[in-house]
């Protein structure tokens, strides 16, 4: 039987709600693999919450938050792989690790913004030094582990989300792309 | 004439990538770090066009942008905004402040460099 029109659009508009912290967790991975993409190739990105942790020499932070979520995305790495991905600029690879920070939170907040979630992003701080641990009391914590031709790459989400919070994906709302120019 | 642009931002990779993508083809480049910083050398005169990032320390780009185009004999100075945020809503207020771009980071060198000429050639009209 041929679907009537209102049917079809019912169909067409269909939202279908997930919980935060699950489109989140996938918006956050999906923004991490295309920022490596741009940098450091396609490695595979490991999320294990059983690997061991690397051990990192300096950690960029970005901080995240709007009415209803907040947390942050860092990335670590040591000294000699942050000094071959700032290949362009060797001398300040703290200073790069903290810009890929950044994008990868302004990635994060780009694909948020399809579900009207609009964080505000802290300016990024890269903090140095080894043995370095982030306790926190958020209550999401994904570790993820890149294993790349440059070196190992860590990242981690951590996320404050109201438990019966749930998100839809809104198809009016997105963003301008990366790498994108518009001129007024 | 060398054309000079000012590449503000708090990074600086990003202001050392942004003056080697423009220095080899005719732009005479400075550097600033943040808006307040931007806003001083603005002011000091003998910037063609500016490209700006949004989320800096002290000054962001877009109050940058309000203050810049406030002062009347810098008001029809270029500004680009360089940044991660591609939020709509953000490149409207960027354009209602008076901005001339919006680039959405990582930046293509071919595009801002295309982006950089049209600006200051429409600029030196």
């Amino acid at each position: 039987m041929a679907l009537k029109s209102y049917e079809i659009i019912k169909l067409r508009t269909k939202r279908v709600s997930k919980k935060a912290e699950n489109v989140i967790y996938e918006e956050y991975e999906s923004a991490l693999r295309e920022l490596l993409e741009c940098y450091v190739g396609s490695p595979p990105i490991l999320n294990d919450p059983g690997l061991e942790r690397a051990e990192a020499e300096m950690t960029g932070v970005v901080g995240l938050s709007d009415k209803t979520i907040s947390g942050s995305v860092t990335l670590s790495t040591c000294q000699e792989t942050a000094g071959r991905m700032a290949e362009t600029a060797p001398m300040a690879s703290a200073d790069w690790l903290g810009e890929l920070c950044n994008q990868l939170a302004g990635r994060l907040k780009n694909k948020l913004l399809a579900y009207d979630l609009c964080p505000n992003l802290s300016t990024p701080a890269v903090i140095c030094g080894k043995h370095l641990r982030i306790n926190s009391l958020a209550r999401h914590n994904y570790v993820f582990r890149i294993e790349s031709e440059l070196g190992v790459i860590e990242s981690q989400l951590l996320l404050d989300t109201p438990d019966d919070l749930e998100l839809t994906l809104n198809p009016l709302a997105d963003a301008a792309a990366e790498g994108s120019l518009q001129l007024f | 004439m060398i054309p000079t642009l000012l590449i503000v931002d708090d990074s600086a990779t990003i202001r050392q990538q942004v003056s080697s993508a423009l220095s080899p083809h005719g732009f005479r480049v400075e550097e600033a770090g943040d808006g307040k910083l931007g806003l001083a050398r603005i002011k000091d005169g003998g910037i063609d066009c500016v490209i700006c990032d949004v989320n800096m320390p002290n000054m962001n780009g877009i109050e940058m942008v309000e203050q810049v185009k406030q002062l009347p004999e810098f008001a029809s100075l270029p500004i680009i905004m360089l940044t991660t945020e591609g939020a709509r809503e953000l490149i409207q207020k960027a354009k209602s402040a008076g901005a001339s771009g919006w680039i959405v980071k990582p930046f293509k060198s071919d595009l801002l460099l295309a982006a950089a000429r049209k600006l200051t050639a429409t600029a030196s009209v």
